[in-house]
């Protein structure tokens, strides 16, 4: 019962303290980081115990909680989380931390911060909502608070990026609403769990399986919805890109494991070739695109795109390895494109430049940075040791076996991503950090600052756990896993 | 006993982790004796570690499929750990004086830690998978040591190049996982060997093989090793020469139950050893580079190897493996005290004379060379011998008398051309006019390292012959090999020829720096010398095919395809075309809305009165 309400308060005390922030007139800046960092810290320390407490659990879906909400239309506040959600909503708050610590210096605003928070309980709510339409809430109130970040605090053409940011992922978020309501209305209900037994004709599934489908696949983004994610990345403010590679992107992963996948079996089945096809294509020309590009924030913002590709493909394998690969690979994708974004991020606020050939030689002046960087790099190209390689191999060997006839063909292709993300990564490496300084004024770089370290340390360390270690999360996913396949 | 075989692991692995963490900060006498006490406490533990297996904890568990942190050593592991650490010892000493006053002093010993501690999972391993961790770590401490000094960027170019061109091997290996994996449902080696066949058999043994390929730079994957020659020297001799590089003949000897169902598989395996020894053999006559002679080296003797293992036999592989550690490192370490006296000079054209300068050096680099070359009574004849005859044996006899003689005559004229490189070699550097530089001084710890590697290179094939190398794997082998194979049946007109063909390359090089001298360089002059000349010299042009088949072509269509459907096809066509047509038809509107807030506010309130209609629909319904 405990339990329960901690969950009741991970969700909702973000949005509280940010609306009680947003009101009371006069609180300085200093005041309001604070606030927003001791809110984060709790939450996260609340999720550490939940997820400690949480093998310890009969059900599945643990920690639950139930209150009516409208109740003409059987609308409830229903939160609980299962394996997948409790993995998700720990990076979430993680990441929710660091980015509040990475823009501690370069963003004074009040508001900034008060949005950030208003993101976070966003987040949280969708991978803990049960209720249909309270996951439809949740999950647009993380991307009006996204659009003013980056439309705010972005970079030079931020007005172009946030509005092609909020078309597309509006534009999908309405049709998923069209496909909530026609489920509220078919079966009377908006809960999730009881979303089994709805008896729709095959017509009806299909166009279904498609509002939502492409609600997420934007969201991914899957290839070839992918292009406002780019600009949106180039755009934002580290702590958006950190967020928005980081979690919001999972959401469309995690709404296909949480609805398109159990609720409509037969649709599945006739799209899989379709979606497979587009997974596999988005990773390999994700890797391409990233092989392409001059700008290092664009360059791991595709990089994304190839690894959400293969997060697609191992869930519409639809076996317990790709499976529980691909829910892994959400957390590792999260790690290490998080740090990847902050360290553009530091050395972005240093020299106002982030173009793969503005630098070179830095790993002479910058040591620390350079260590992080080829550690976080490494992860990202999924060598094994670290957390990247163990979720990849299990997406791929799970893929290989896929009942779909192709899917041998289709894992051996997404294979070769490897290969290209060692292109790109290395590349990006060698450009900035090997060779001689070239432009003179880099010679007075310092190294990561403390607080810089503070919140790199514990990706850091978590890359290099979970990569020895990722039975810690394969054990809280994979009841989970078993029951949505 | 387990606790021996985990201890040998976490030996270097703590060396690692201590001078990774705190070298900085220790004095460089301290960083050393933790460096090197590290391999040394491993191949004391090495020694005294019987054969034992042990499941150190669950790594990945999905389900009831379970990849455990499992090791085991045998016979060939045993082998392999013996020459890893001794070998990697000795190296660690050598670099102590290689290294001295260099600012990365720590960060070098760290990485070194590293890499034995990764290759000794490697050889330990009892699942592919964990194998594979070994097998792309070594990769990495490759590539952090090929580009040690990063400041110059071609070394850091030689770095990138190892690690892609290794990658497009591990691709293989993974596709080989795969389809193992889809088949026989786990990736335990002791699994597999037992394994009956499938249809998918030889795909994977074909997959696995090219992943060996990139690890032992066989062809056509062996174009990153002359490369990595940008490393320190010590580096070249222990990653690049002893150990790392062994991998993949380690590897297939490894699984050799699984390629034993499939002669065709075996006879590829052949052929590209075969042809890699022969083809690197040239290679090595047309370079000028002291050590990039010696990497090519290193692939052609490699080429040796997977052929006796293609043979079945596992004793000649890793027997030549064993000794090919010690002469090959010796040559190196040589090379380096060589580099080292002047200055980092590396073209062999502009040194000589340096017998009498260095004669530590030339006598080792002798020592050393008679080994390579095959010649009597050194280590490398006897191990080359074991490879040429079981070839011989096996292939007459089970593939065809053609192909048994095609491999055979393969090698024997390696044997011929490395006798021609190795001697040249020597001819350019030691003899000839003695340049007027002033040397450096070697380091006494160098002079250790290689005093000792050349009494290995003499005498190590005696000890090498007392380990416990299996002639083969008793209950998997096919009744026939094991009439065939034995190790009493020798050929002294092999034994012979094989000696010819050493000596016919020493006295050619004579010949050619004395008597034949004019007439060699004329030789090189005539239209058809000057074109063979040209295309050696160039290396057959290899790196520039790769370049225009693949590195420009795939840079070329990404740039294209990012171009044409990112920025044409969708943004422009797609996206902005349609948004511009909403700006038209919105028009009016526009005036209204002034700011970017307000087009947000709009749409936000366009949602929620949809919210609102559609609820009321609802309630309706």
């Amino acid at each position: 019962m405990l339990e329960s309400s901690l969950l009741l308060l991970i969700v909702f005390a973000p949005l509280v303290s940010s609306l009680l922030l947003a009101i009371i007139p006069g609180l300085k800046p200093s005041f309001v980081k604070s606030a927003g960092l001791v809110m984060s810290v709790f939450i996260l320390a609340c999720l550490s115990y939940l997820y400690l407490t949480y093998h310890s659990q009969s059900e599945i879906l643990a920690f639950k909680v139930d209150y009516p909400w409208i109740k003409q239309f059987n609308i409830h506040i229903k939160l609980a989380v299962d394996g997948i959600s409790l993995s998700m909503m720990f990076l979430t708050s993680l990441l929710s931390l660091i980015s509040i610590l990475c823009s501690l210096n370069s963003i004074k605003d009040k508001s900034f911060y008060i949005l950030l928070l208003l993101i976070e309980t966003g987040m949280l709510g969708t991978f803990a909502a049960f209720d249909l339409f309270l996951f439809y809430i949740f999950w647009e109130l993380t991307i009006i608070p996204m659009y003013f970040i980056i439309g705010i605090w972005g970079g030079p053409n931020r007005i172009y990026a946030c509005i092609k940011f909020i078309i597309y992922t509006i534009a999908g978020s309405l049709l998923m609403l069209v496909g909530i309501i026609y489920i509220a209305l078919s079966g009377n209900t908006f809960d999730i769990t009881q979303l089994k037994g709805l008896s729709l004709s095959t017509t009806e599934e299909n166009i279904l399986f498609l509002l939502f489908f492409i609600a997420f696949a934007v969201k991914v983004p899957l290839f070839p919805f992918h292009t406002w994610l780019p600009d949106a990345h180039v755009e934002a403010p580290t702590a958006g890109s950190v967020l928005l590679a980081g979690v919001l992107l999972k959401m469309g992963t995690y709404g296909f494991l949480r609805i398109a996948v159990p609720f409509f079996p037969q649709a599945v089945e006739v799209f899989t070739p379709f979606i497979m096809i587009l997974s596999v294509v988005g990773v390999i020309y994700g890797a391409m695109m990233a092989m392409a590009q001059g700008d290092i924030k664009k360059l791991v913002a595709y990089s994304s795109i190839s690894h959400m590709g293969l997060v697609v493909l191992g869930i519409f394998s639809l076996n317990l390895i790709s499976v529980q690969g691909a829910t892994l690979e959400m957390v590792n994708h999260g790690l290490s494109t998080g740090a990847l974004f902050l360290l553009v991020g530091i050395i972005y606020e240093r020299t106002h430049r982030r173009g793969v050939n503005d630098f070179g030689g830095l790993a002479s002046k910058m040591p620390g940075y350079a260590t992080i960087f080829m550690i976080i790099a490494l992860s990202s190209i999924g060598l094994p040791g670290l957390n990247g390689f163990v979720s990849e191999i299990m997406i791929l060997l799970g893929s290989f076996q896929g009942s779909y006839k192709l899917a041998p063909v289709f894992a051996c292709i997404a294979a070769f991503g490897i290969v290209l993300s060692a292109i790109y990564m290395l590349r990006l490496y060698r450009n900035v950090f090997f060779g001689k300084i070239t432009v003179s004024q880099y010679e007075e770089l310092n190294d990561i600052t403390t607080l810089e370290g503070l919140y790199l340390l514990p990706i850091v360390c978590l890359v290099m756990l979970l990569g020895v270690f990722p039975n810690i999360i394969l054990y809280v996913t994979q009841k989970a896993v078993e029951f949505i396949i | 006993m387990e606790i021996l075989a985990v201890l040998i692991l976490a030996c270097p692995l703590a060396g690692f982790l201590i001078n990774g963490l705190l070298g900085r900060y220790c004095r460089n006498y301290f960083v050393s004796i933790i460096a090197c006490s590290a391999p040394f406490a491993s191949f004391i533990l090495s020694i005294v570690t019987p054969y034992t297996s042990a499941k150190i904890f669950e790594w990945i568990t999905v389900g009831g499929v379970s990849f455990d942190l499992a090791i085991k050593i045998d016979s060939i592991t045993q082998v392999m750990l013996l020459v890893i650490t001794g070998v990697g010892f000795i190296i660690h000493i050598y670099s102590i004086g290689y290294m001295k006053g260099d600012p990365g002093y720590w960060r070098y010993f760290a990485y070194l830690n590293l890499f034995i501690f990764l290759m000794l999972l490697l050889v330990m391993a009892d699942n592919l998978l964990v194998m594979f961790i070994g097998w792309e770590g070594v990769g990495l401490c490759s590539y952090l040591l090929i580009g040690f000094w990063y400041k110059d960027i071609l070394r850091a170019d030689a770095a990138k190049k190892a690690f892609i061109v290794n990658r497009v091997g591990d691709f293989f290996f993974i596709i080989g996982m795969m389809i193992l994996f889809s088949w026989s449902g786990s990736l335990n080696i002791s699994d597999i060997n037992i394994q009956t066949s499938s249809s998918l058999t030889p795909l994977v043994c074909i997959f696995l093989f090219i992943g060996a390929c990139g690890k032992s730079a066989q062809f056509p994957l062996y174009v990153w090793l002359p490369d990595a020659m940008a490393g320190p020297t010590p580096v070249s001799a222990l990653i690049h020469a002893a150990t790392m590089v062994t991998a993949g003949v380690y590897m297939v000897a490894r699984l050799l139950p699984l390629y034993m169902n499939f002669l065709g598989v075996l006879e590829i395996i052949a052929v590209i050893g075969a042809f890699s020894a022969l083809f690197t053999s040239i290679l090595a006559i047309g370079e000028n580079n002291i050590k990039r002679i010696l990497a090519y080296s290193t692939i052609s003797q490699l080429g040796f190897m997977f052929c006796g293992v293609a043979a079945g036999s596992i004793k000649a592989g890793f027997f030549h493996l064993s000794t090919h550690a010690f002469f090959k490192a010796l040559l190196f370490l040589t090379a380096g005290i060589v580099i080292h006296a002047l200055d980092g000079e590396e073209d062999i054209r502009k040194m000589g004379g340096l017998r009498k300068r260095l004669p530590l050096a030339f006598w080792a680099f002798l020592i050393g060379a008679l080994s390579l070359s095959g010649i009597p009574p050194f280590s490398g004849f006897f191990s080359k011998e074991e490879i040429i005859h079981s070839t011989y044996h096996i292939f007459t006899r089970f593939m065809s008398p053609a192909f048994g003689y095609l491999i055979t005559g393969i090698l024997l004229l390696t044997t011929f051309f490395t006798s021609v490189y190795i001697f040249r070699l020597i001819a350019i550097t030691f003899f000839g006019i003695p340049g007027t530089q002033k040397l450096h001084r070697t380091d006494f710890s160098m002079n250790f390292a290689v005093i000792v590697l050349s009494i290995l290179s003499i005498f190590g094939w005696i000890l090498v012959n007392r380990w416990d190398i299996p002639s083969q794997y008793p209950q998997f082998l096919l009744f026939e090999y094991d009439i065939a194979y034995s190790p009493v049946h020798t050929l002294p007109s092999l034994v012979a020829l094989a000696i010819f063909a050493s000596l016919a390359g020493l006295v050619v090089v004579f010949l050619s720096f004395g008597p034949l001298r004019k007439k060699i360089s004329e030789l090189l002059t005539t239209k058809i010398g000057g074109f063979f000349n040209k295309i050696v010299t160039n290396k057959f042009y290899v790196d520039e095919i790769y370049e225009y088949l693949f590195v420009l072509p795939l840079n070329m269509i990404a740039f294209v395809l990012w171009y044409i459907i990112d920025q044409v096809i969708i943004d422009t066509v797609l996206i902005n075309s349609s948004s511009a047509l909403l700006y038209l038809l919105s028009g009016k509107a526009r005036k209204i809305q002034t700011g970017l807030v307000n087009l947000a506010v709009a749409i936000v309130a366009l949602g929620v009165v949809f919210i609102i209609a559609l609820i009321f629909l609802l309630k309706h319904a």
